[in-house]
């Protein structure tokens, strides 16, 4: 058993499966092999049985025949007895009579009819005197004249039935064959014996008749008293031993005796009797016939459970191989050496250790799951999921379900020595049946910060509420403030920043209710056009890669921001879509820092109280911007370099066309526009026109050039069409450009 | 799990094979023994051929067994299965053979109804196209002494092989008398009718056989009252009747074809038996008994007068063939009249559609034709180292020349005799044979036959063999033969055993008529002068 625990599994499921094929064989094998014998047994006798009905059957029909035969000829009307002497026409009409039984498939070969009163025998052929039948014609080799002319003459109305003799007569068909001869009485009307018909059979009729059967060692035999009349012998099995067996009557009825012969074979015996006459129907076969068939049988079921044995192990091997096969897999996914003595023990220990681990790390989770929640609130306030789905995935591992319509953040104030007030808020969280979400602790601000999701709005709306009364009833300072309801989750940064904008209106808007950041007027409808044009002309600069130009629309930002006057919100809303188009730009390029992600912090932005403070960070990061640009420039394609380069230097002609510079270059104007984009961003021809722009800009701030040659130095020739590019651009005429730089409006920095 | 399928259908099929081989049910199965392998089909192999034979009622010949077929077999490897029938059961079993539809390879010897089965219902097979082939030995002698005459039918086809022997005999049934007992009792041989009864008369009364029994003789015998050799039917020949089983027809001389029956001396002749009947000189079983009874009542010496084929090499012994005489028949006032055979080709063998080796089998006949098997068939062996010794040897002149006949017809035993194929033109047969003593006595008493005007001057045998009807004729004469030879039979069984009155002798004219007999003879009236017409 020991030594079976440390097989491999593969031995193991062979041996298992073996053992299971083995004993079903075995069992099979001694039930099938106890009941062959006797089924064999009863097939042997139910087949001698058989056999010897159906010689039966055949014997008695073909007695019948003859007994009809001497029936009909009883009832003839040409069968009243008669002396051929006295009367030759009867013998002619009985001679025609008699040769109308003469058919190709008659059983015997002579029939002969003698009448008590007469000398003759009569036959289809030939009328023939008794004397001469007797001693002359027909001549019996074991019965003399005499004893053939009394049977002849018997008058005693029963059915004679003579053993095979040879017999010899010129009158048979065949002159010296043993025949098998039966005597049947003539009555007139059925009651006067008036004479015999005698029936002349070949041996050859009867051994036609045994012999249709298969060839076993098997004799048979008819009997008729004491006589054999027949048998076909193909066993040395003495005569009278069956006979002797025969006249011992059985007190049972079984179909077959056994026989013991002296020299102590056994045989078996079966006798039938026969309904007409008082014949025995016998075979004797060999009893070891029985024994044999049964061990022949045995060797055949031995053989064929031998070839099905041959399926079954293909069968066994190659369920084993693929039982097999799945628990290799497995040892090798949980690092078990697949050749290891005992297989299953090393998976047991296996799974064992990695639940331990697994403990383990839930473990550890489980402590760490604040620190990830306030990970995940700050991820998510400040979109740094790539995806919804990436949100929702992380959340759902810390068993935040996030995957909701609506979300919003609130802000709440801490209170002091209110215990963990992040437990009382989360729990108050689960509380709400539609809301899930989590929160984290500002230390620094002394605020906390949470995220909400629901389904619908008023679920957040409701919990919003909830928490104001929680709040009060810690401190009826604090305030709670809570953003916008959203549902684009690219939108969380923008959240936190109305919940924080809110937040900080809690001096005007006092703390009794939730500070929604709904109820604070707005100005973020009147200043999207312009976040969108000012962006667009931003990303343009940066295209062009030009630190000056950078720094010109830094300062335009500034002086715009400081000029119109927008809310705080609204100042930290355009600064939150610069830095973020300026950051994706940056972040486009491969080997940058994560570091560099501090330059947008939101919660940095809404710790900004006033536009200068963000000047700075805005300028530092456009440098670091451009000095990547410019490593990525070198690497760039020299064609385009050298493009760039020409245009720089030649943007002033007005003949200057893409398809002259890709001409000169040997590129096609299309190619030529696609490489230039695909290398720096933008296509020549928008390059070719901000140069030609911040050249005009230069030349309106600096000089007092008419609009007119302003328009041609920088390369047009027609000023309308100069004018109307300008405007686009700068959302203003170069007049108005001029006189707002002249004004101190707009500052132009050479 | 394509693999799985596989796998599991070649499980299934090593079950279900393994099955069959070792299911425990597998027990020969009870089917009958073939008799044989029936071999057939390209040459080299040998073949085997069904054969109904027709067997002499008198001779026990073993056919399947016999030296002769035996070497046959050697040389032509063709082996014969065959199945003898006995000649008083031929009629019978033959009709039922055709009737059965079980027909054999060939038919060899005995009567064969070759209109009947060959022209109309086209059992037996048209050899026309083989025989040149086939039969070197046998078909140049078709042309000799116009051998071939009797054996085209009404379609002028050839439907079988004929058997001839040629050796200038003119009848069957030739009379004997016991010239021992004649010289017992000091008698003459008796020339007329009247002499006969006073001879029988006198065997009746005496102890003619000197046995000491003076009742145990029998004075005048027949078997089988129609047979042609000792039927009574010969005995109308002393009456001016030639009376044969074959044809109920003979022709005058002014050749006009005549009912026999309707013959002057018919009636006389029954009164004649009736007589002999009543005064027991006639065995009354004379009607019933077969030739093997009379055979024995022969050999018994307990018989004076008879007819017979011959005495040499016969049923009967040579002791008591020595007693007897041929004589002339004894005549009546109306003449004797023995009916004439003709030396026609009979029926020698045929072949039934059911044959599927016809060249295989027509070259095994052949065989049997080449002249030294063919003598061989008939006399015993010709050279050394057959079961018997040498029966023949060839003479000084270069012809056959029988040495020795085997006692109590030995031959049979070894060779089929009259019962094969045998074809031998007069000029042919005298070319190569030297004729043995039964010949020479047949011959002998042909020519006393002859010489002493006893034949009848227009053969039977024209209308037996030679005329050819067209099939409807032939229908209705068969028709027609059955019902007046039955009717034949009857009367004249009748007669003998009751004698004929006035009465029973007009309702005899009467039935005959009733039964068909002018429309019978005028068939074969019309077949006659057809056939005179053309030849």
């Amino acid at each position: 058993m020991k030594k079976f625990k440390f097989l491999s599994i593969f031995s193991r499921y062979i041996i298992s499966y073996a053992a299971v094929m083995a004993i079903l064989y075995i069992g099979v094998g001694i039930y099938v092999s106890k009941s062959y014998h006797s089924a064999i047994q009863t097939s042997i006798v139910e087949e001698n049985t058989n056999r010897l009905s159906s010689l039966r059957m055949q014997h008695e029909q073909k007695l019948s025949l003859l007994l009809r035969i001497a029936n009909q000829l009883s009832l003839s009307p040409y069968i009243s007895p008669f002396k051929l002497a006295d009367n030759p026409m009867k013998a002619y009409q009985l001679k025609q009579q008699l040769a109308s039984y003469n058919s190709a498939d008659v059983f015997f070969d002579q029939m002969y009819v003698i009448f008590h009163s007469d000398d003759y025998l009569y036959s289809s052929s030939t009328t023939v005197p008794l004397d001469l039948f007797t001693n002359k014609l027909m001549t019996y080799e074991q019965l003399s004249p005499e004893d053939l002319r009394s049977l002849l003459r018997k008058k005693d109305d029963k059915i004679a039935i003579l053993q095979n003799y040879n017999v010899q007569s010129v009158l048979n068909t065949n002159p010296n064959k043993n025949m098998i001869t039966v005597i049947i009485p003539l009555r007139l009307d059925g009651r006067f014996s008036i004479g015999n018909v005698l029936f002349q059979i070949q041996d050859d009729s009867y051994q036609k008749m045994f012999s249709d059967e298969i060839h076993q060692s098997r004799n048979m035999y008819i009997f008729c008293g004491d006589s054999i009349i027949s048998a076909i012998k193909r066993i040395d099995v003495p005569d009278e031993v069956i006979l002797n067996s025969i006249k011992e009557k059985e007190p049972e009825e079984k179909p077959f005796r056994e026989l013991i012969i002296d020299d102590g074979t056994r045989y078996l015996l079966f006798i039938q009797q026969g309904s007409v006459l008082d014949l025995n129907y016998v075979s004797v076969i060999p009893e070891e016939t029985v024994q044999m068939q049964a061990a022949r049988s045995r060797l055949a079921f031995a053989l064929f459970m031998l070839l099905l044995s041959i399926p079954c192990s293909l069968l066994i091997i190659y369920f084993t191989r693929k039982h097999v096969k799945p628990i290799k897999e497995l040892q090798q996914s949980i690092g078990v050496p697949t050749n290891s003595g005992d297989g299953f023990l090393a998976i047991r220990k296996g799974i064992e250790s990695l639940i331990g681990q697994n403990k383990a790390l839930h473990t550890r989770l489980d402590e760490s799951k604040p620190a990830f929640k306030a990970a995940f609130v700050k991820k998510f306030v400040k979109c740094r999921f790539l995806t919804r789905e990436s949100a929702v995935n992380f959340a759902s591992g810390l068993g935040i379900n996030i995957d909701r319509t609506y979300f919003c953040v609130s802000l709440i104030a801490a209170v002091n020595n209110a215990g963990n007030m992040l437990e009382r808020f989360n729990a108050l969280i689960s509380e709400e049946a539609d809301v899930d979400g989590c929160g984290m602790e500002i230390v620094e601000q002394e605020q906390y910060l949470f995220v909400l999701f629901a389904d619908k709005r008023e679920g957040l709306v409701s919990w919003a509420n909830a928490a104001q009364q929680l709040l009060s009833s810690l401190d009826k300072e604090a305030v709670i403030a809570v953003s916008n309801i959203h549902v684009d989750y690219s939108e969380a940064s923008r959240a936190y920043l109305e919940a924080s904008t809110a937040y900080d209106n809690r001096f005007v808007m006092g703390n009794e209710d939730v500070l929604w950041f709904s109820d604070i007027a707005s100005t973020a409808k009147d200043m999207e056009p312009f976040t969108r044009g000012y962006l667009e002309s931003f990303r343009k600069a940066l295209h062009a890669g030009n630190a000056r130009t950078l720094n010109d629309r830094i300062n335009d930002l500034f002086q715009i921001l400081r000029d119109k006057k927008f809310s705080l919100f609204a100042f930290r809303i355009i600064y939150k879509e610069i830095i973020s188009m300026l950051l994706n730009k940056y972040l486009s390029y491969d080997g940058v820092s994560i570091d560099m992600l501090h330059y947008y912090d939101t919660f940095e932005l809404s710790r900004c109280r006033q536009v200068g403070d963000l000047v700075e960070t805005l300028r530092q990061l456009c440098n670091d911007i451009l000095i990547i640009e410019e490593q990525n420039a070198c690497e760039c394609s020299s064609v385009i370099r050298q493009v760039i380069d020409y245009i720089r230097e030649n943007f002033t002609d007005p003949d200057l066309s893409m398809g002259a510079v890709a001409e000169k270059y040997g590129l096609s104007a299309s190619r030529l526009s696609l490489e230039y984009k695909e290398v720096t961003g933008i296509y020549p021809s928008e390059y070719l026109l901000l140069l030609r722009l911040e050249k005009a800009k230069q030349l309106l701030a600096n000089t007092t050039m008419p609009v007119k040659d302003v328009c041609t130095a920088v390369g047009y020739y027609d000023s309308s069409g100069f004018i109307r590019r300008f405007k686009k651009h700068m959302a203003m005429t170069p007049a108005q450009y001029r006189t707002a730089v002249k004004n101190g409006k707009i500052q132009y920095d050479t | 799990m394509k693999k799985t399928i596989v796998l599991l259908l070649l499980v299934s099929m090593v079950l279900l094979t393994a099955c069959d081989v070792a299911g425990p049910n597998n027990q020969p199965t009870n089917a009958p023994d073939a008799t044989g392998p029936t071999t057939s089909g390209p040459s080299g192999e040998k073949v085997t051929l069904k054969a109904f034979q027709w067997a002499l009622g008198n001779q026990q010949t073993d056919f399947n067994n016999l030296w002769f077929y035996e070497e046959l077999e050697k040389k032509t490897n063709v082996h014969v299965e065959f199945e003898p029938v006995k000649e008083d059961d031929w009629d019978t079993k033959i009709n039922l053979m055709f009737a059965s539809g079980n027909w054999p390879d060939l038919i060899i010897r005995g009567q064969v109804d070759i209109e009947e089965y060959g022209v109309t219902q086209g059992i037996i097979l048209p050899l026309d196209d083989y025989l040149e082939e086939y039969m070197p030995n046998y078909y140049p002698r078709l042309s000799m002494n116009n051998s071939n005459a009797s054996i085209p039918a009404s379609d002028g086809k050839t439907y079988f092989i004929g058997n001839l022997t040629a050796q200038n005999i003119n009848h069957d049934g030739n009379h004997y008398i016991n010239k021992a007992w004649l010289d017992n009792l000091g008698l003459e041989i008796p020339t007329t009718i009247d002499e006969l009864t006073n001879v029988l008369k006198a065997f009746r009364d005496n102890d003619a056989n000197g046995n000491g029994d003076p009742n145990d003789e029998i004075p005048f015998i027949g078997a089988d009252l129609i047979h042609q050799t000792q039927g009574l039917y010969n005995h109308f020949a002393n009456f001016g009747v030639p009376l044969v089983r074959w044809v109920y027809a003979c022709i005058d001389d002014d050749q006009n074809v005549v009912f026999p029956g309707y013959l002057p001396g018919f009636r006389d002749a029954l009164e004649w038996f009736n007589m002999c009947y009543e005064e027991k000189l006639l065995d009354p079983e004379s009607i019933t008994m077969d030739s093997n009874v009379w055979g024995t009542k022969m050999n018994a010496d307990l018989c004076g007068y008879t007819t017979y084929l011959r005495l040499i090499n016969t049923a009967l012994t040579p002791e008591i063939a020595e007693n007897y005489v041929s004589i002339i028949p004894p005549a009546s006032k109306y003449g004797v009249k023995v009916p004439r055979i003709l030396e026609v080709a009979e029926f020698g063998a045929a072949l039934t559609v059911a044959n599927k080796h016809i060249p295989e089998t027509l070259k095994w006949l052949d065989a049997q034709f080449e002249t030294e098997t063919m003598m061989t068939a008939v006399n015993g062996p010709v050279m050394p180292g057959g079961p018997i010794d040498q029966c023949m040897k060839l003479n000084d002149q270069g012809k056959y020349e029988v040495l020795y006949i085997p006692e109590n017809n030995g031959l049979y035993q070894y060779v089929p005799v009259t019962q094969g194929q045998f074809f031998a033109p007069g000029d042919y047969y005298f070319d190569i044979y030297q004729m043995p003593p039964h010949r020479v006595e047949r011959y002998n008493s042909s020519k006393d036959y002859e010489a002493a005007g006893v034949l009848e001057k227009y053969s039977f045998d024209y209308l037996n063999r030679l005329v050819k009807m067209n099939n409807e004729d032939s229908l209705e004469k068969t028709r027609l033969f059955n019902e007046i030879e039955k009717f034949m039979k009857e009367s004249i069984t009748n007669f003998i055993t009751n004698g004929v009155t006035d009465a029973s002798w007009q309702n005899f004219l009467d039935t005959s008529k009733e039964v068909g007999v002018d429309k019978y003879i005028e068939l074969y009236q019309k077949a006659y002068d057809n056939y005179l017409a053309n030849n």
